[in-house]
C-alpha cells in the first residue's frame, strides 16, 4: 500500500496536535531528529511502515489513518503537560494504546465473522 | 444561595455509590478495586505497568471494550486510588476516549480533579469513613495512628487518605503536612503490614487480565486468527504461547 507522503504528514500533523504531544516528544520516541518528524508533517520527508506503525500506536489510532487521512478519530488526550513526558513515559503509553488497539481488533475479526461480542 | 461545588461534590458521591452498587458492593466495605468480579462483562482489561513517574494510569475506550492500565511502580496503596479514578474516566467522563492522568493527586485539570474526587469517595464512602472515625480511640483523626489505621482499613495511600481528611477538614493542613514523613517506619512500628506502601516487585509490573482473554480465546478456538498473530496477541499482554504448566496443585 502506497502511502501519499503529503496526506500522511498532513494527518500525524493534525493527530499529533489533537493530542498535545510535540514534534520533539515525537522525535524522542522514535529515536529521530525533530527536523525530520517537521520535514515528515510537511510532505518532505517519507518516514518507514515500522515508524508510522510506531507513531500509530503513541497516538492511539489505527495506522490506516495515515494513508487514508481520516481525521475523525478518538486519539489520546494527555492530562499532563507534554514537556514533563519522558521518552520512557511514551513507550508505556504506546504499549497501552497497542494493548486497545489489538482489542479493538479482535472486536472487529468478531464482528465480521458475527460472532457474539458479549462475554 | 446554591453552592456549586457542592452540588459537584454530591453528584461524585452519587456517581460512586452507584458503580459500588453497579459492581454489587457494599456501600460501607472497603474493598480492593483489582479484584473487581465485572471485568469480563463490562468488557474491561485491567493492566498494571511500569509507566513511569508521570503518570499515575490510562483509560482507552475504544470499539473492542475498555483498557485501564495502572502505574504498577507506585504503591499497592497509590494503584488502588489509580484505578478508582480510572473508573471515573471510565464510566463518568465522555469528554475523551482515551485519557494518560498525571501521578499528583487533586492537581490537573477540572475532569482529573473531579476524577480523584470520585475515586477518594468510592474507595471511601462518606457514611463508611464516618463510622471508621468514630470507631477510633478518641473518635477524631488525632495521631499518625488514626491515619495509619483508617488507610489500612481502606487500603489507600497515605497521601490519598490525607487528601480526603483535609478536604473534609478531619486534619488540619498542618498536621497533615507532619504526617506524610516516615510512612512505612511508622506503619511498621505500630505493627501492620507494610506491602500497602510499597510497589509490586519486578517480575509481577506487567500484567494483564479480563476482557482481552476472552476476545483472544474466541478468536483462537475458533480459528480466525493465525497462530502468528495469536502469539503476538499475546506478547502485547506480557504473555507467552507456551503450554500451560499442570496447575493441579492449590
Amino acid at each position: 500500500m502506497q502511502t501519499d507522503v503529503t496526506k500522511a504528514g498532513a494527518t500525524l500533523r493534525a493527530l499529533r496536535e489533537k493530542s498535545g504531544l510535540t514534534q520533539q516528544n515525537l522525535a524522542a520516541f522514535l529515536g529521530v531528529d525533530q527536523s525530520l518528524i517537521s520535514k515528515f508533517e510537511t510532505g518532505e520527508r517519507s518516514l518507514g511502515v515500522e515508524q508510522l506503525d510506531q507513531l500509530a500506536a503513541l497516538l492511539g489510532v489505527d495506522v490506516d489513518v495515515f494513508s487514508s487521512g481520516t481525521l475523525d478519530v478518538p486519539v489520546l488526550r494527555l492530562a499532563l503537560r507534554a514537556n514533563s513526558i519522558s521518552q520512557n513515559d511514551l513507550q508505556a503509553i504506546s504499549t497501552i494504546n497497542r494493548i486497545a488497539l489489538d482489542s479493538d481488533f479482535m472486536a472487529r475479526i468478531a464482528r465480521i465473522n458475527d460472532i457474539d461480542e458479549r462475554p | 444561595m446554591s453552592d456549586p461545588r457542592g452540588k459537584e461534590l454530591q453528584e461524585l458521591r452519587e456517581q460512586a455509590l452507584a458503580l459500588r452498587e453497579r459492581m454489587g458492593l457494599d456501600t460501607m466495605a472497603p474493598v480492593d478495586p483489582f479484584l473487581m468480579q465485572h471485568l469480563e462483562r463490562e468488557k474491561l482489561t485491567l493492566v498494571r505497568y511500569p509507566l513511569g513517574s508521570a503518570i499515575s494510569g490510562m483509560c482507552i475506550k475504544g470499539s473492542g471494550g475498555v483498557v485501564i492500565a495502572v502505574n504498577s511502580t507506585m504503591s499497592l496503596g497509590r494503584q488502588n486510588f489509580s484505578l478508582a479514578h480510572e473508573f471515573y474516566h471510565m464510566y463518568y467522563d465522555d469528554s475523551s476516549a482515551q485519557t494518560v492522568c498525571p501521578a499528583a493527586i487533586g492537581t490537573g485539570s477540572p475532569v482529573e480533579r473531579r476524577a480523584d474526587q470520585f475515586a477518594s469517595y468510592f474507595l471511601m464512602p462518606p457514611d463508611a469513613l464516618s463510622a471508621a472515625i468514630a470507631r477510633l480511640p478518641t473518635g477524631h483523626v488525632d495521631t499518625v495512628a488514626d491515619v495509619v489505621a483508617l488507610e489500612q482499613l481502606f487500603r489507600v495511600s497515605r497521601l490519598a487518605m490525607l487528601f480526603r481528611l483535609t478536604r473534609d477538614g478531619k486534619v488540619s493542613p498542618e498536621q497533615a503536612a507532619q504526617m506524610r514523613a516516615h510512612v512505612i517506619t511508622g506503619a511498621r512500628a505500630l505493627g501492620y503490614d507494610t506491602s500497602l506502601y510499597e510497589a509490586l516487585p519486578d517480575e509481577c509490573q506487567r500484567e494483564a487480565r479480563g476482557y482481552y482473554f476472552v476476545q483472544l480465546d474466541r478468536l483462537h478456538k475458533k480459528d480466525l486468527i493465525s497462530e502468528g498473530r495469536y502469539q503476538e496477541l499475546l506478547h502485547d499482554v506480557f504473555r507467552s504461547g507456551a503450554p500451560q504448566e499442570a496447575d493441579d496443585v492449590d
